[in-house]
């Protein structure tokens, strides 16, 4: 008879996250970006971040690495190969154009794919 | 805006063949009303709901105490809308994959 | 293993009370944090695991002995561990 599996400390998970508040009205878009650097560094894995509703402003906003208050994006995907989509049809309505570097337009099917995708789902904000 | 956002994410789910259920809690209980209910966005809630009907979201629930609490009943509210008790709702999100709120 | 409630907003708490499985746990976040203080003793009818997020305590200037003895401070470190350890999530903003 096989013995048990040992259990394992950490179980790696891949998450798929979605933000939806403004990064300059709101701090839950800086709370989700804390949340997916620390799930990076337990070795987790972001299958995508999605951007929705308030949140697309995330996309149109330059983060500051400096001062930390906006969260630096582009850095999380320069740096760790985070996608990191905003939902199109949410930034027209909101009058939205020309996004920040790192920074992709893609429809909700991407953010129905992701939580497909993740054995974890996490909504930041709204 | 936010409120048909949300349906937007309910819709693109059905599209994808996942098993919906929406429960209306709190004041979201006012969007069964159709006299106190607010519009959503430019659709009338009536008109969300049988959008719901549309995409085959059958499973729609509004919470008993969340009614009696804004002295609403279900004659308020329309179509198919069943109700639960609080102390189910919990056995409910227990049960999906993904929960969505406003 | 159960629902993780992530509440950030002072009302949440008061929202997902009555709403709580056995497995569940709840994470205050945000201003929610601020439903951690008071009087001391478990908040009524909320027998799950009660956890409050220590950043955004610090960032109010709340200091811990004014939380309730029933919450747990953690760091995101194990924000993410309660994660992992349930299922599915609900955020109640």
């Amino acid at each position: 008879m096989l013995g048990e599996r040992p259990e394992v400390s950490i179980r790696l998970m891949k998450f798929a996250i979605q933000i939806n508040d403004s990064p300059t009205r709101s701090e839950s878009a800086r709370t989700g970006f804390q949340f997916i650097k620390a799930a990076l560094a337990s070795g987790h894995e972001v299958v995508r971040v999605f951007f929705y509703q308030e949140g697309i402003y995330n996309a149109f906003i330059p983060g500051d690495s400096a001062e930390a208050a906006i969260p630096d994006w582009n850095a999380l995907h320069r740096d760790e190969g985070i996608e990191l989509v905003y939902c199109l049809s949410a930034a027209e309505r909101r009058g939205q154009a020309n996004s920040c570097p790192g920074f992709v337009a893609g429809g909700l099917g991407l953010w129905v794919d992701a939580c497909l995708r993740a054995e974890r789902v996490i909504v930041f904000g709204g | 805006m936010i409120d048909s956002e949300l349906f937007d994410q309910m819709l693109t789910l059905a599209a994808f063949d996942q098993a919906i259920t929406v429960l209306f809690v709190d004041d979201g209980v006012y969007r069964l009303n159709r006299e106190t209910g607010e519009p959503v966005s430019t659709m009338e809630t009536a008109g969300l709901l049988e959008l719901l009907a549309f995409y085959d979201i059958e499973s729609v629930w509004v919470e008993e105490e969340s009614l009696v609490q804004r002295d609403m009943n279900l004659d308020d509210a329309r179509l198919s809308v069943r109700t639960m008790l609080r102390e189910d709702v919990a056995g409910l999100l227990a049960r999906h994959d993904v929960i969505l709120g406003d | 293993m159960g629902v993780l409630h992530l509440v950030n907003s002072t009302e949440g708490l008061g929202r997902c009370r009555d709403r709580l499985g056995p497995d569940d746990a709840v994470i205050l976040l945000e201003a929610g944090v601020y439903t951690a203080m008071a009087p001391s003793g478990k908040p009524e009818g909320m027998d799950v695991d009660l956890f409050v997020l220590q950043e955004h305590l610090s960032q109010r200037g709340i200091a811990r002995t004014r939380v309730r003895p029933a919450f747990t401070l953690i760091d995101f470190e194990g924000f993410v561990g309660l994660t992992v350890r349930h299922t599915r999530s609900v955020t109640w903003a």
